[in-house]
């Protein structure tokens, strides 16, 4: 009988990591669109088939399908050029489409993961946001090339242009690097469309996951966003605040012939009502109505402009910040929602604003909502496979906000695109301030159990079950084939190409260098470095992790113990800030700041250039 | 007459002449006469000569009367000082210091990217880039640059260089990858970087005590340029090189690499070198705190005042001896020198900085920043910034 105890238990530790079929269908997966200047014509970008559909924007027929690059992330009509331009987040490219001929005639390579574009229109080059190498790509059409990049903030997911053309705006996903015990701020980048300079940062305070972003013919800015406060316990879910959802609205006030940004957000959410994860926005010409994807929440907001706007002229400037925190307001403005497929992550409107298009990019549809009734008018049907995976149901579960408390979070509220939200939280209920722990990435995460960052629960199915379920969704959370849905996703989640490393997979001098210092055995004294104190000692195997708990002395007083788990070492420059509790803003930061007594591995002998080989050594793993 | 003026005679030597055994009675030298220069690709450099000069200080919006940097872009000029960033713009001035978000008070260096328009700032506590309004700051501890005393920064493109008291950092913006060069893999018998230049596929630098290293992009190669005499303090034999490794500071423009060390300074133009000193040339004095290249022209930052040369004339702007008011313009061409008078003058003869925009030229000194005009018009009037307050003096 015990034994059959310990056997049972050894099982659940180390059970095999879920299979699924290898054969896995391909999903269109519709990540944007664009409608043609006459509203006849849809175009949707679809990233799982890396192709764009040209459609009927009435009957929603297919006309053709043109592929395009890998993952395509937003697709633009160039009416005066007669082109479609598509960025290709996983080719890093742009793809320049003959709409008559429907075929790519051109492909520009661009900065890292793009997400978005605009046409510039006083230069007609195209701005390009890159999401991880974290600026906007001008590319000049006529000569085929990328001709500079601007510094974006972190994570540039959308761009728009201002109403006269003399500005243009960039969203950013993520805060600018802060320290961990502060909220969050994310910026808008502004840039001079005309000299193609940045020249104004508006930040966003208290909000995260920026998504979309859109314009109002009166120049107010518009966005996608969330509030989440990470810094008091996350129980506080059930209190229905602590991770909101709404907009930012921004407009420009004009004193003493200076114009400044007027900041502002307000909540989507009320008490008992939220829309999970805000993705994307789309105002119609004449500034009146609003329609915002609620990708956790499988709808379409639509909203009032005019009565969000009359309550933000009522309000002080200096009392602006408190509309943010406002359950109460939403019903003022909110004039209707429709459902939409499964997690609506894009949001076009027709040409007159009567119609909004949305992307459902997990059930592979378009869901045209009426925007003067706010009823849902048709669902065109992208072909999604007949057979829907495990891998698929998984994924729906993991991006929606159903199984949370009041149906406020899902998983990708705090793992955007599967990565992670750059914030630190307080999950335990054990006192304010307590064990805040950063936000792990789920890209890769297969493999790499125990999991959380004590390293306490061994398997996925454990920390996405019962405790996720108590200390973070406050729900009854995943039943148990939902769960093994969930996990197999996870599992499935691969690592993205890593763009510091060259194609060929061959490291440059400085990396290669790196590698020996991460490798070696001996310190510069000519001293034998003991195994436990080497760096591929504890970052071993193919994720660098040995899969063990450590205390390498970085924990604090506010830790329940020094003894951490081994963090995998993929992908780190998209995963700061770093150590458990977020207090590194850099890698070089672990040895320099954090590791004082060198108890970090054997460091602190390292001469700065060795330390720098080091470092760009781990940004290529 | 409005402006004190007067030519002096005199009767100079240099090495040359003296080699010669000659002593040449100076000629009378045409005053207004601009200086012009000509450029490998036969463009021609006119430079006016600065007649009418501004002093802003600290009360004026200067953070500091000391001014180590300046940058210069339309409309706008940027100041580096002892104690924090200043921005000229529409008639204001406008501080930035570290409640800003600056790394550090004391700027040592400036410069803008050309393409985003960027600034990046050196200063002796680590590198910052303003951009947008907002302070991205890096530092010894926090990214790859391998020093925080930061004496020079300049932009290649969108790889960003800077020259530290420990080597120097280079920064891909693009792929934020750091490279950094030292003895380890360079040339650098000294590892402490005091001036920087980039352009034509090259990064030069002015190496304390080191020479001047430059670095070819294509090859990834280094070149290095040393004292043949090897003597720190004494150019034993003029024209054969370097005439000390202490150099301060590197300009490299039009195909002409120009250095300046505390013991006189070189142009070389690939085949032949040149030396000048205080004693045989136009050079106001032999200590050189910067030297900045314009075409094939270049301007030394001395501590006796700021000289320019063209390839044949030196011209020298300093303060009036102690006592008279004013300054005084040198000019020198070969043995001939004559001196001019002036009403105003720079603000002192210590100079750091020079930055060149169009008919205008700002000079940081000791002291304070000034502003020098043409001829007699107002800094109202003859300015492309809307100026407001700064001294004549």
């Amino acid at each position: 009988m015990r034994l059959i105890g310990i056997s049972a238990l050894v099982l659940v530790l180390w059970a095999p990591h879920p299979i699924w079929s290898s054969s896995e269908p391909v999903y269109r997966n519709p990540f944007d669109l664009a409608v043609s200047k006459d509203g006849n014509t849809l175009l949707v970008a679809c990233s799982g088939s890396d192709s764009v559909m040209v459609m009927d924007a009435f009957e929603g027929t297919l006309r053709t399908e043109i592929p395009v690059g890998d993952f395509p992330t937003s697709v633009r009509i160039d009416p005066e050029r007669g082109i479609g331009l598509v960025t290709n987040r996983d080719s890093d490219s742009l793809s320049l489409i003959n709409l008559k001929r429907q075929h790519v005639v051109g492909t520009i390579a661009v900065g890292w993961a793009p997400m978005d574009l605009v046409i510039n229109p006083q230069t007609g080059h195209v701005l390009v946001a890159n999401s991880q190498s974290r600026d906007v790509s001008v590319v000049d059409l006529e000569r085929a090339k990328e001709i500079k990049r601007l510094q974006g903030g972190a994570g540039p997911r959308g761009l728009v242009v201002g109403p006269d053309g003399r500005y243009i705006y960039l969203a950013n996903l993520l805060p600018n690097p802060h320290p961990p015990d502060q909220q969050p701020v994310p910026e808008v980048t502004v840039i001079d469309a005309k000299r193609e300079v940045v020249i104004d940062r508006i930040g966003l305070d208290g909000a995260n996951l920026v998504y979309g972003v859109d314009i109002a013919p009166d120049g107010a800015l518009l966005l996608a966003l969330s509030r989440p406060k990470n810094l008091l316990p996350l129980v506080q879910v059930a209190g229905g605040w602590t991770m909101t959802s709404g907009m930012g609205v921004v407009r420009w006030q004009h004193s003493e012939g200076n114009a400044g940004a007027k900041a502002a957000q307000l909540l989507l959410d009320s008490v008992n009502r939220h829309y999970a994860e805000p993705t994307d926005v789309a105002v119609d010409r004449l500034g009146r109505r609003v329609a915002v994807t609620a990708a956790g929440a499988d709808e379409l907001v639509i909203v009032d402009l005019g009565k969000m706007v009359e309550i933000l002229d009522g309000v002080p400037v200096d009392a602006l910040a408190l509309l943010g925190d406002r359950l109460d307001l939403s019903h003022q403005y909110i004039l209707g929602v429709a459902p939409t497929g499964a997690r609506p992550v894009a949001v076009e409107l027709s040409p007159d604003g009567a119609r909004a298009y949305t992307a459902n990019r997990l059930d592979d549809s378009v869901t045209v909502v009426d925007m003067a009734t706010g009823l849902t008018l048709e669902t065109f049907e992208l072909g999604e496979p007949q057979e829907i995976s495990q891998l698929r149901r998984g994924e729906k579960l993991f991006y929606n906000a159903a199984d949370s408390f009041n149906s406020q979070i899902s998983c990708g509220s705090c793992h955007p695109d599967s990565n992670q939200d750059g914030l630190i939280y307080d999950i335990s209920p054990d006192g304010l301030g307590r064990n805040y722990v950063d936000t792990r990435t789920m890209l890769g995460v297969g493999g790499t159990g125990p999991f959380k960052w004590s390293g306490l629960n061994p398997t996925l199915h454990r920390q996405c079950g019962p405790r996720a379920a108590t200390f973070i969704n406050r729900s009854a959370g995943f039943d148990p084939d939902e769960l093994d849905d969930v996990v197999a996703f996870m599992w499935s989640l691969e690592l993205p190409r890593n763009r510091h490393l060259d194609r060929s997979g061959e490291l440059n001098i400085l990396q290669a260098w790196g590698k020996e210092i991460f490798e070696r055995t001996v310190d510069n004294d000519g001293i034998e470095i003991p195994p436990e104190m080497r760096c591929n000692f504890c970052h071993s195997g193919a994720r660098y992790t040995n899969l063990k708990s450590f205390d390498v002395g970085t924990g604090t007083e506010l830790d329940k113990s020094g003894s951490l788990d081994t963090p995998s070492l993929n992908h780190l420059t998209e995963t700061a800030p770093y150590l458990h509790d977020g207090r590194a803003m850099t890698l070089e930061e672990l040895w320099t700041v954090f590791s004082p007594e060198d108890t970090h591995g054997r460091a602190l002998d390292l001469s700065k250039d060795e330390l720098n080989a080091l470092v760009e050594y781990l940004k290529c793993l | 007459m409005s402006m004190r003026m007067g030519i002096v005679m005199a009767r100079v030597c240099d090495r040359s002449t003296l080699l010669k055994s000659g002593m040449i009675l100076a000629l009378i030298m045409g005053v207004g006469r601009p200086l012009i220069g000509a450029d490998l690709r036969g463009d021609v450099t006119v430079i006016p000569r600065f007649e009418t000069w501004t002093t802003f200080t600290v009360e004026d919006g200067l953070p500091s009367d000391k001014v180590f940097a300046l940058a210069s872009e339309p409309g706008r000029l940027w100041v580096g000082t002892e104690d924090g960033l200043a921005l000229l713009e529409d008639g204001r001035w406008q501080q930035y210091g570290t409640a800003e978000g600056l790394v550090y008070a004391v700027v040592t260096d400036l410069a803008i990217e050309p393409e985003t328009g960027d600034l990046w700032i050196s200063t002796f506590g680590g590198l910052s880039r303003l951009s947008g309004g907002r302070f991205d700051n890096f530092t010894q501890l926090d990214s790859g640059l391998v020093n925080d005393v930061v004496y020079a920064v300049a932009a290649q493109g969108h790889r960003i260089w800077a020259a530290t008291a420990a080597g120097t950092s280079a920064y891909d913006t693009w792929k934020d990858e750091w490279e950094i060069f030292t003895n380890r893999n360079a040339p650098m018998n000294e590892i402490c970087c005091y001036g920087l230049s980039v352009g034509e596929g090259k990064v030069t630098l002015a190496v304390w005590g080191g020479g001047v290293l430059q670095y070819d992009l294509e090859t990834e190669r280094w070149r290095e340029y040393r004292d043949p005499d090897h003597e720190m303090e004494i150019d034993l034999l003029p024209d054969d090189g370097l005439v000390s490794d202490v150099v301060a500071s590197v300009a490299h423009e039009d195909g002409i690499l120009w250095a300046g060390t505390y013991f006189g300074a070189n142009r070389y133009d690939g085949r032949r070198w040149q030396s000048y000193a205080k004693e045989d040339s136009g050079l106001a004095s032999n200590f050189i705190n910067r030297v900045v290249s314009e075409g094939p022209t270049a301007w030394f930052a001395t501590d006796a005042g700021l000289s320019h040369f063209d390839g044949e004339v030196w011209t020298t702007y300093s303060t009036a001896p102690e006592g008279e008011e004013g300054g005084l313009i040198t000019i020198r061409q070969g043995e001939s020198v004559h001196t001019t008078q002036t009403n105003t003058a720079i603000a002192h003869n210590f100079v750091l900085a020079v930055a060149r925009r169009n008919e205008e030229i700002w000079v940081g000194t000791e002291e304070g920043l000034s502003l020098g005009l043409p001829s007699q018009r107002s800094t109202d009037e003859g300015s492309e910034h809307d100026l407001r307050g700064g001294k004549q003096r």
